[in-house]
């Protein structure tokens, strides 16, 4: 991982956004969580391996600070910065329906990966406000993992979406001096032409 | 006490108190969170209310999602077992996390992780992510309290959804010098020099510490050789 300390630094900074945007998001009272904008932000712009260092640290200062059953869930940091640094490959980030396509897929693939560990780890329970879907979706009586895996479907799209429309909008604003430094960013002025 | 001696205590009690059966879990659990939740933090920031509040939380889910019959709205009496292990597991985790962040400072951490030689890349990554962490949340607090005095309304969800995006990039936009400062930082702390780091904190193994790793292994071995429930 020898190369520019700007892009450590870069890293370092993704990993304490995606904590500082869940506090920024709690301030506003917004029913999302927007967690893992700097896991993407790292993943498209540096490489999926950044993204997942971003993701995977964001998740251990969460643990240390406001949920210690955070890090069990490094394995949808993970996969999530894989699938967006793939995405890239498909406009994702380059231009806005893509990037709200890109999301939604996303947000299914983070729900399907996620599903499992709160079932077999923690019987059901998150610590996020999807714990509530999940809940309805079983009193409707449907098992305890499908009642997982459509409460993460009813409300990870969202976010992922809203994520990416975010990073979407923060890429396209920064100043081409700074994402000049970035391999993805080459790639996604590329595509968006 | 030495920082790894802390986090192998720290594991031994989740070890614990998952393997035995109850009530014997149960009063590891209570004990551990009393303990834990008691305890002075040597850090600058404590945690307590907001793991307790986390934990209230998690039970009160695993009872609806466990311990109840909706259908029939009668209690699921065996339901009540998944919710009583289910809230051993996470009161165990959320005890000894609590305690390793209220007794272990970052000094001592970042001197545990060269000494246990990871990677200085890694090490520095992890420091200057909790390093950025309260200049974030400053800047947070600064942008909104800015939106505030322009003016931008913030009556409902919606309107507060459109002043994130404009209050993300200023916040992003403004956080760029401090990533500049601390790639420079990275530089000076000799990110790509090989060789022994230095650390503020010089860790050293003591008698306590052999005295406090044999007892806790000896109560592990015991578990096992007992019977217990991984066995």
């Amino acid at each position: 991982m020898r190369g520019d300390p700007f892009k450590i630094s870069f890293i370092a900074f993704c990993a304490a956004l995606n904590v500082g945007i869940a506090f920024l998001v709690q301030l506003l009272k917004l029913p999302i969580y927007l967690d893992s904008v700097g896991t993407v932000l790292a993943a498209v712009l540096i490489g999926p391996i950044s993204g997942a260092v971003a993701g995977v640290l964001a998740l251990l200062i969460i643990t240390i600070t406001t949920a210690p059953t955070a890090i069990a869930y490094s394995c949808t940091a993970v996969v999530i910065a894989v699938c967006s640094s793939f995405f890239t490959r498909f406009k994702f980030l380059a231009n806005i329906w893509a990037s709200i396509f890109g999301g939604f897929l996303l947000g299914v693939i983070s729900a399907l990966v996620s599903a499992p560990v709160t079932v077999y780890v923690f019987h059901g329970a998150t610590l996020v406000g999807a714990d509530m879907f999940t809940v309805l979706f079983k009193a409707t009586g449907r098992p305890l993992l499908e009642s997982a895996i459509l409460g993460g479907l009813a409300t990870d799209p969202v976010d992922k979406v809203a994520t990416s429309l975010l990073c979407f909008f923060l890429i396209k604003a920064l100043p081409a001096r700074l994402t000049s430094h970035f391999a993805g960013s080459r790639i996604l002025s590329a595509k968006s032409e | 006490m030495h920082p790894a001696t802390r986090f192998f205590i720290a594991s031994c009690f989740v070890f614990a108190a998952l393997s035995t059966k109850e009530p014997i879990n149960y009063c590891i659990v209570g004990f551990g969170i009393l303990y834990s939740f008691s305890v002075k933090s040597r850090n600058n920031f404590n945690p307590t209310k907001v793991f307790a509040r986390m934990l209230v939380f998690a039970i009160i889910v695993l009872f609806l999602l466990n311990g109840i019959h909706f259908h029939t709205r009668t209690i699921n009496v065996k339901g009540l077992r998944i919710v009583g292990d289910a809230s051993v597991r996470f009161a165990s985790v959320f005890a000894a996390t609590l305690w390793l962040v209220k007794r272990t400072v970052k000094e001592e951490f970042y001197a545990l992780m060269l000494s246990l030689k990871m990677p200085m890349v890694a090490t520095l990554v992890v420091f200057r992510a909790i390093w950025f962490l309260p200049h974030i949340f400053k800047r947070v607090r600064d942008v909104l309290l800015a939106h505030k005095l322009r003016g931008i309304k913030s009556s409902n969800v919606f309107r507060r959804s459109l002043a994130l995006a404009p209050a993300l990039y200023a916040i992003f936009a403004s956080m760029l010098l401090e990533i500049c400062d601390s790639s420079v930082a990275l530089v000076s702390k000799g990110i790509w020099i090989h060789g022994r780091k230095s650390s503020f904190i010089q860790l050293r193994w003591s008698y306590k510490d052999w005295i406090a790793v044999g007892t806790a292994g000896a109560i592990v071995i015991l578990l096992i050789f007992k019977g217990c429930n991984f066995a």
